[in-house]
Parts: structure tokens; C-alpha cells; sequence
């Protein structure tokens, strides 16, 4: 469990504070991920969990301990905190052998039977045939797995990783992104994970802290954050997002009524007054043009500017007809996407229409 | 590919080729000399005397073990001294963090001939200014520092040797990757530990190759050994060059014998220092990314290491500077006293400006030191840019880099010794002209520029020369377009650089200066074998003086030109 109470940073000859009043608690055991834009202040918190940086006031807690407060006169150096953590350039040491790698925090802490213990911990991340190789002979996927057994050989109450995908080609990413999160869980080791990748962020945590400019906007599990933002800044940063204004009241019946520059939609949702309405790609229906299909709301007349295939699914760029400055992103199954040209109707279900209050 | 094949490959054999020509021809002059007993100019009769002699007799031996000794003690407190200053200075809160720049600039001013000059002033047995001090102030019988001894031979050289150091390991020391410390940090490790199992163990070879950087540098001075070594009776190798080609009737031969070895120490160190060097490479500690290194915290050191430094920076600046420009007022060297104060004068100066060759003297240095760092920066960039841009043809390449960076601790008196045979032998008319100078500083310097050079490219992407390839201009309107601007503040540098290391470049000079060609150093060695420490320290106020006037402009042009591009990017 790490608690951190009013953490305040500000690096010198900067105005705005790194780390903005930041208070967080993550739970005993949880994988949870510090996201945000480069420069948001989730590798300088990381780095004071770390106790490689010092905040300029505020308290840190880990497993209980305090491990930072300097109104108590707290600071527990990183070389005492009992921290294992994975630095994004890795940091093998490149002058030594894997095995030396591994074994040197069991060296540093004093422990007994330091081989043994760091040959389990290359079996865990399944280099053991490697130890006796020197670290600078070691490809990136390797470095990476070194890394990962140094930072959990001497069992460590929390492990800290820093944007440890972020040099791997894409197709190992997915491998080590896979390989972290079941070691995570094996040891029940407390995470805490810093990513600027949402699809990372989403896919390995159990709760996701959105940052900008130094703040939390929101913190919250990955569904909720990606189907139910608190804000429309965490549903723009957290994958694609249509954003448009409208103004909101209440239309009876447990519906609202939102005036928008493509009409007057449906939400299913509570809002009022100036809003932003954020819907997900995925969540905008394109039907053909003729018949009124049955069971949709909020119909919109568009044309199809763009069609692009993606993969695992095809994005449509609809242009709606009533408001052609404005651009609305579909995401549907490839074989019922209609041809770039062609006029549809955009469908929105009221449940998927949530509205923020317009910020400022 | 930037150029045509053909092109490409034209280009890289004539800078091979002028490289050679630098290289190669006073080496041949200098193994013909070695196997002859004819002086240069004459038909050559092949003898092995020269050789016999010079590695055969008692007295050699003699010198050349003092020689080593020198060298040794000398690099060793130069890598422990400067390193921890390097050190302090990249990776410490003290007050060196700020001054690190003036602390190289600073010494490069100071000719070394005067830096020796001051401190005989001041530890000198018989009128060194902190004897007298101490004499008169403790009441003491005799002078307690002598500055004639072996001791003093290596205070000295250590410390003109330490901007040196300073500059070799400053920039490694803050260019480590501080995710490494940090890691072991993490892993539980003390400072003390991270210091011995990761920090020390990653910087040696860096630390090795900069030890024999230093040991090649001690080996080849010539300063100490002719202005303390001589009189004191302590012969070293390279005072055996000199005398040799100095005495009357001269005997090239034999200097050329003894050039030999300090040629061999000097390529077996350089060939060590490629191989350690190329295996820090392998080290990730110095990669071209920009690191902010860990600063650590000294705490109740801090004043300590403050006071150091800044004792440092008084021995190897303040000090010999100042008892320079108090001698330059006075008719005699004495300690500052009331009566002293009453005799202080402006004659020096005077005298100095009228001394018959002394204008023409720093005119000289002036001109052929700027010339060499136009020419050598020109080579050095082209080398450069051929070197980091080009892949292929490979072995060529690589041939270029070796040649080019081979003279970086040769001896300038080598340099010297083996160009007074080349140009003596071919009928050039060169010998006894500016020219032989000019060749000197460019052979000498050359590995400095291209150094200066590849560090200012590799910062530059290969993408912006490339765009201007897709945008259709052809190679001379990228390297004028894109490449030189870009790379403007590298190529000032260079020359700055290159212009300064001549001016005070003494060692060969000593050797290629002639009645007409008088350069500014070796006139000061002059001076002070005449005996006239007072008109020389005036004659160096003056020319330091004009000195710093010009770095300043200099390097006020170069910020401007920093400036100018960061504030149009």
C-alpha cells in the first residue's frame, strides 16, 4: 500500500508546479498506472516514490511507513525504501554479467544466498540460460527481462516501473506487456506502472491515474474511465473521443434534451446548462440512407469523407450535413462499412451520450 | 547516398591522401635521420651511430628512467587530482558546477613557459616570493621549498597538466547515464558502494585511456624539463631532444634517434587508448543522448570541496598570473614590501615594446595561429563530416579516422624534430618561413579539430542534410545551407581552439623558429634564458592582455551565433 498526501513540486526556474497537490492511496497489492501526456508529472511522482527526487512538501507512505514527510524531517533514501523498479532505458549495468546484475540488490541489502535466489528470480522471467552472458551482449527484449529480475529478486514492497515498453518493438510489447502483468499477479506486488500509452494503461491496471499539468483529472478503473469519463479532458487523453457542445435541459421522462450543432439529441444521461458531449467511435451506429430503421435515436443525415481500414476494424470520418465544419468518428466491423461518398445516417443511443459541464 | 560513388570515394582518398602527406613525410624525415650520420641537406650515408648512441650510453638510460618516473607520478596525480575536480565540478552541488568552463579557458591563456616562469618565481630557493615570505615571516633559516628538485618538476607539471585533465573527463563525468546509479540506488546500495561496484568500474576505461593520455603528454613536455629540469641536474628524455639538436655543432641525428622512442611510447599508447576507448563505447555510459547527470548532495563537504576548488583554480591561475604581473613592475624580483612598492615602474613595458623581434614575435604567433585554425578547422570538418556521415568504402574510413587522430599526444618536438628533416631534404622553399610553423600547428592540432568536429555533428541529424537532398540542392548548397550553419558554433570553437593551442605551442616551435619567424613562445624561453624575468613578465602582461581581448570577442561571436540559431529555430 502506498498513501501520498499534498505532494507538492516545483522544479526551479519553473512557474508551474510538477506535482500539483497530489493525493493518491494505492491499495495492497494492486497494478495501478500513472498515465498522461509527456511532461504531465508521472515520471517525477514515480521518481518520489522512488525517493530519487524529493518533493518540496507532502508525505509519502509505503507499507505504513513513512518514507518521506519533511515536516517530520522524513526522508528515507532510495537505497532504504525496499523498492524494486524498472527504468525506462533499463539501466543493465553493462560491465557485469546478468547473474551479477540480478544478484547485486541481494549483495546491496545483505541478504543471504544471493545466487540462488537471483538464479530464481531469471527463471521467473525465463532467462536462466543467459546468467553467465556479459549484460552488454543482450538484445532489447532481454535487457528488458534483466531488468524486470532485478527489480523483484530481493522482494521488494512495491515495484515501480517507468515507461518500461516504450524502447521494445511493437510485437514484443505486446509479449512483455502480457509477461509483467502475470508476474504482477503471481506476486501480488504492489505496481505502480507510468505509461503514456492508453492501450497499455487500459489493459494491465486495476485503477488508472489520468494526469495533466502536474494534477490528477481523474482516477478511476479502466472501464469506467473509458465508458464513463469524469471529465471530457481523461476521455480525450483516453483513446479517441467526438467532442461537441451543446446546451442541456431536462426533457422529462428520466431524458434530457442536448441542443447541439447536429440538432436536438436524446441523452439518457443527467446534464444541464453548457455541456460537452463526448461519444466513443465505437458507439456511433452508420446505417444506410431509404428506410427509418427501427429502435434507433438520434439520427443524424452525414456523408462519408474518409473510410480507413485499421485491422481489427474500419474508421469512418462522417461529415454531418446540417453542421459540415464539424467531423464525427465512426468505428464499425469492416464488412458493413459503407464506401467513402456515400450518404448515411449516424445513430446515437441516448445511454452513449454523456455530457460534461463546459470547463471554465 | 549524399554524394556520387565516385565522388564519395574521390573525396575520401585525398583527405586520406593529405593526411598522409602530414603524417607521413616528417616520419619518413625522422627514420632517415635516425639510420644516417649526415645532417639534413646532404647526400645520406646510412649509420647506426645515431641509434647506437642514443640507446646505448649510461647517461640515456639514466634520463630515460627519469623521464618514466616523471611521467608516472606526473599522470597519476594529474588523473586523481582531475578527476575529483572533473568530478566535483559534473557531479556535485559544490561551487565548481558553475565555473567548470572558466576553469579550462583560463589556463589556455597562460603560456606554459610562463606558468613554469611564475612558479620558479615563486618557489625558486634563492628568490621564489613564497620562500622570501616564509623566510621573513617564520624567521626560518633557509628557504623550506626548492623548486629545482624532482618534487618541484612534478608540482609544477601537475598542475599544467590539470585543465587539461579537467577538459579530458569533464564531459565523460557528465555525460554518464544516471539511470545506472540510480538502479543500484534502488537495489539498496550505499553511496559508497555505488561509487566502488558501478560508478569507478564503468569509467575506467575512460579513466585508464586518460591516464596514458596524460603519461604520453608528461613524456613529451618540454617546459619543466628545460626550465627546472636543467638547471637542477635532472635530465629527462625529452631534454635530451633538445640538447641534441640544440648544442653547437647540432647532431639532428641523434635527436632523430631519441625522437624515435618517444614515437613508439607515443603510438603503443595511442593504439592502447583506441582499444579501451572503443570498449567504452560498448559501455553505454556515453551515449549522444542529453543527460541531466544525478547531482549529488555534499552537504557539510560542500565548503570543503568549495575551498579546494577554488585553491586549485588560484595554484593553476591566479598565482602564477599574479606574480607575473607584479614582476612586470619592478626592475627585480622581489617579495612585495613597502621599499618594493616605492621601486615599482613602467620601464619593463617599455623596454619590452622596444625589444628588437618582440612585436614581430606575437605578430607571428597571431597570424600563423589564426591560419592554422582556419586550415585545421576546414580539415578537421571535412574529415568530420566524411568520417560520421559516410558508411562506406569501410576500411578507407576507418583509415581516415586512425591517421587523423593519430598525432593527439604526439610531442611537438617530434613534430618539430621531423620537419626541419622533411622540408630540409625536399626542394621546397620552405624551411626557415612561416610555412614549416604553419604545417607544424595544423599536423599537431589536427586531431583536436576533428574531435571538436564529429562531437558538433553527431548532434546534427542526418535528416536535415537529407532534406535538403529531397529538396532537390546539391552537396556545396547543403554544406553551405545546412551543414555549416548548423555546425557554426562547433567550427568557431575549433578555431578558437586550434588558434590559442598554437599561440602557446612552444615545443616544436622551438625547433622551426628562425631569425624573421621568431614566434611569441619561444622569444619568452628566450627571454628567460637571457636571464630577464622582469622585461618578460611585462612582455607577457601586455600579450595575455591582448589575448583575453581577443577569446572575448571570440567567443562572443560564437554566442551570438549560438544565439542566432536558437532563436530562429
Amino acid at each position: 500500500m502506498i498513501e501520498i498526501r499534498n505532494l507538492r513540486k516545483t522544479f526551479p526556474g519553473n512557474a508551474a508546479p510538477t506535482l500539483d497537490d497530489l493525493s493518491l492511496e494505492i491499495p495492497e497489492g494492486s497494478f495501478f498506472s500513472l498515465f498522461g501526456p509527456s511532461g504531465c508529472g508521472k515520471s517525477t511522482l514515480l521518481r518520489c516514490i522512488a525517493g530519487l527526487e524529493n518533493a518540496d512538501s507532502g508525505e509519502i507512505r509505503i507499507e505504513g511507513r513513512t518514507v518521506f514527510s519533511p515536516a517530520d524531517g522524513t526522508v528515507v533514501p532510495a537505497n532504504r525504501r525496499r523498492i524494486g523498479m524498472v527504468f525506462q532505458s533499463y539501466a543493465i549495468w553493462p560491465h557485469m554479467t546478468v547473474l551479477q546484475n540480478v544478484s547485486f540488490p541481494l549483495e546491496a541489502q545483505r541478504r543471504e544466498d544471493t545466487a540462488a535466489l537471483a538464479r530464481r528470480a531469471l527463471e521467473v522471467v525465463g532467462l536462466a540460460h543467459l546468467e553467465a552472458r556479459p549484460a552488454s551482449r543482450l538484445s532489447g527484449g532481454q535487457q528488458q527481462r534483466v531488468a524486470l529480475a532485478r527489480a523483484i529478486v530481493a522482494e521488494p514492497a512495491v515495484l515501480l516501473l517507468d515507461e518500461p515498453l516504450s524502447n521494445l518493438d511493437a510485437a514484443l510489447r505486446d509479449q512483455m506487456r502480457a509477461e509483467i502483468l502475470s508476474l504482477q499477479k503471481s506476486l501480488r506486488i504492489t505496481t505502480v506502472y507510468v505509461t503514456h500509452d492508453h492501450r497499455e494503461a487500459l489493459s494491465m491496471s486495476d485503477r488508472i491515474a489520468v494526469m495533466e499539468a502536474g494534477r490528477f483529472v481523474e482516477i478511476a478503473a479502466p472501464v469506467d474511465l473509458f465508458y464513463r469519463p469524469g471529465s471530457a479532458l481523461s476521455a480525450r487523453l483516453i483513446g479517441g473521443a467526438n467532442l461537441i457542445h451543446g446546451v442541456a435541459q431536462a426533457g422529462g421522462e428520466g431524458t434530457w434534451v442536448l441542443d447541439t450543432p447536429l440538432g436536438r439529441l436524446r441523452s439518457a444521461v443527467r446534464a444541464e446548462g453548457e455541456v460537452q458531449i463526448f461519444v466513443r467511435p465505437e458507439k456511433v451506429v452508420v446505417v444506410a440512407e431509404g428506410e427509418p430503421p427501427e429502435g434507433l435515436w438520434n439520427l443524424i443525415a452525414c456523408h462519408v469523407r474518409e473510410r480507413r481500414f485499421v485491422g481489427d476494424s474500419t474508421e469512418l470520418d462522417l461529415v454531418p450535413e446540417c453542421a459540415p465544419e464539424l467531423l464525427l468518428r465512426a468505428r464499425m466491423q469492416t464488412e458493413e462499412a459503407p464506401a467513402a461518398g456515400t450518404s448515411v445516417r449516424a445513430a446515437i443511443s441516448p445511454v452513449d451520450l454523456r455530457s460534461f459541464p463546459k470547463a471554465g | 547516398m549524399p554524394l556520387f560513388r565516385s565522388g564519395r570515394i574521390w573525396l575520401v582518398w585525398s583527405l586520406i591522401g593529405l593526411v598522409f602527406l602530414l603524417i607521413g613525410a616528417p616520419l619518413f624525415g625522422l627514420l632517415l635521420g635516425a639510420f644516417t650520420d649526415t645532417p639534413p641537406g646532404v647526400a645520406p650515408r646510412f649509420s647506426l651511430d645515431a641509434l647506437a648512441y642514443a640507446y646505448g650510453a649510461a647517461q640515456h638510460l639514466q634520463s630515460l628512467g627519469n623521464s618514466l618516473a616523471f611521467a608516472f607520478c606526473t599522470a597519476t596525480l594529474v588523473l586523481l587530482l582531475g578527476g575529483a575536480l572533473a568530478w566535483a565540478a559534473a557531479r556535485t552541488d559544490s561551487l565548481l558546477r558553475h565555473f567548470g568552463d572558466v576553469f579550462v579557458l583560463v589556463p589556455i591563456f597562460i603560456p606554459a613557459v610562463l606558468f613554469v616562469a611564475g612558479w620558479i618565481l615563486l618557489l625558486g630557493p634563492s628568490n621564489g616570493l613564497v620562500n622570501l615570505f616564509l623566510v621573513a615571516g617564520l624567521n626560518l633559516s633557509g628557504s623550506p621549498f626548492d623548486i629545482y628538485s624532482f618534487s618541484g618538476m612534478v608540482w609544477v607539471a601537475v598542475l599544467q597538466e590539470l585543465p587539461l585533465a579537467f577538459l579530458w573527463l569533464w564531459p565523460t563525468f557528465r555525460a554518464m547515464n544516471p539511470s545506472l546509479e540510480e538502479a543500484a540506488m534502488v537495489a539498496g546500495a550505499s553511496t559508497g558502494m555505488i561509487i566502488r561496484r558501478i560508478s569507478l568500474p564503468l569509467l575506467r576505461p575512460t579513466l585508464l585511456s586518460a591516464w596514458i593520455i596524460f603519461f604520453i603528454y608528461s613524456l613529451g613536455a618540454l617546459a619543466v624539463p628545460l626550465m627546472i629540469g636543467l638547471p637542477s641536474r635532472i635530465i629527462l628524455y625529452s631534454t635530451e631532444v633538445y640538447l641534441a639538436a640544440h648544442r653547437v655543432p647540432g647532431d639532428l641525428n641523434l635527436a632523430s634517434a631519441f625522437s624515435l622512442l618517444f614515437l613508439a611510447v607515443t603510438v603503443a599508447g595511442v593504439f592502447l587508448y583506441r582499444r579501451m576507448t572503443s570498449d567504452a563505447d560498448r559501455f553505454v555510459t556515453i551515449t549522444g543522448k542529453a543527460f541531466s547527470p544525478r547531482i549529488v548532495r555534499l552537504g557539510r563537504w560542500r565548503a570543503l570541496v568549495d575551498l579546494l576548488a577554488v585553491a586549485t583554480l588560484f595554484l593553476t591561475a591566479g598565482l602564477p598570473i599574479m606574480v607575473l604581473v607584479w614582476n612586470a613592475f619592478l626592475p627585480f624580483p622581489q617579495a612585495p614590501s613597502r621599499q618594493a612598492f616605492d621601486l615599482l615602474t613602467l620601464k619593463n613595458f617599455s623596454d619590452a615594446l622596444s625589444y628588437g623581434p618582440a612585436i614581430r614575435a606575437v605578430v607571428n604567433s597571431l597570424w600563423i595561429g589564426l591560419a592554422a585554425g582556419v586550415v585545421t578547422t576546414l580539415l578537421g570538418a571535412a574529415i568530420a563530416w566524411t568520417v560520421v556521415r559516410y558508411q562506406r568504402p569501410r576500411l578507407a574510413l576507418a583509415l581516415l579516422d586512425q591517421m587523423a587522430t593519430l598525432t593527439i599526444a604526439t610531442p611537438g618536438m617530434i613534430v618539430g624534430v621531423s620537419l626541419l628533416w622533411f622540408y630540409l631534404l625536399v626542394p621546397l622553399p620552405i624551411y626557415g618561413t612561416p610555412w614549416l610553423l604553419l604545417i607544424a600547428y595544423i599536423t599537431l592540432h589536427l586531431p583536436y579539430a576533428v574531435r571538436i568536429c564529429v562531437s558538433g555533428l553527431s548532434q546534427l541529424h542526418k535528416e536535415l542534410e537529407e532534406a535538403g537532398w529531397i529538396a532537390g540542392a546539391g552537396w556545396s548548397r547543403i554544406a553551405l545551407r545546412i551543414v555549416l550553419p548548423l555546425i557554426g558554433a562547433s567550427l568557431l570553437t575549433s578555431v578558437l581552439y586550434v588558434t590559442l593551442r598554437a599561440f602557446r605551442e612552444y615545443a616544436a616551435s622551438i625547433f622551426l623558429a628562425g631569425p624573421g619567424t621568431e614566434v611569441f613562445s619561444v622569444l619568452v624561453l628566450d627571454l628567460w634564458d637571457g636571464g630577464q624575468f622582469n622585461l618578460l613578465s611585462a612582455y607577457v602582461t601586455l600579450v595575455v592582455a591582448v589575448l583575453a581581448a581577443v577569446v572575448a570577442v571570440f567567443s562572443w561571436l560564437t554566442r551570438r551565433f549560438s544565439l542566432k540559431l536558437a532563436s530562429s529555430k
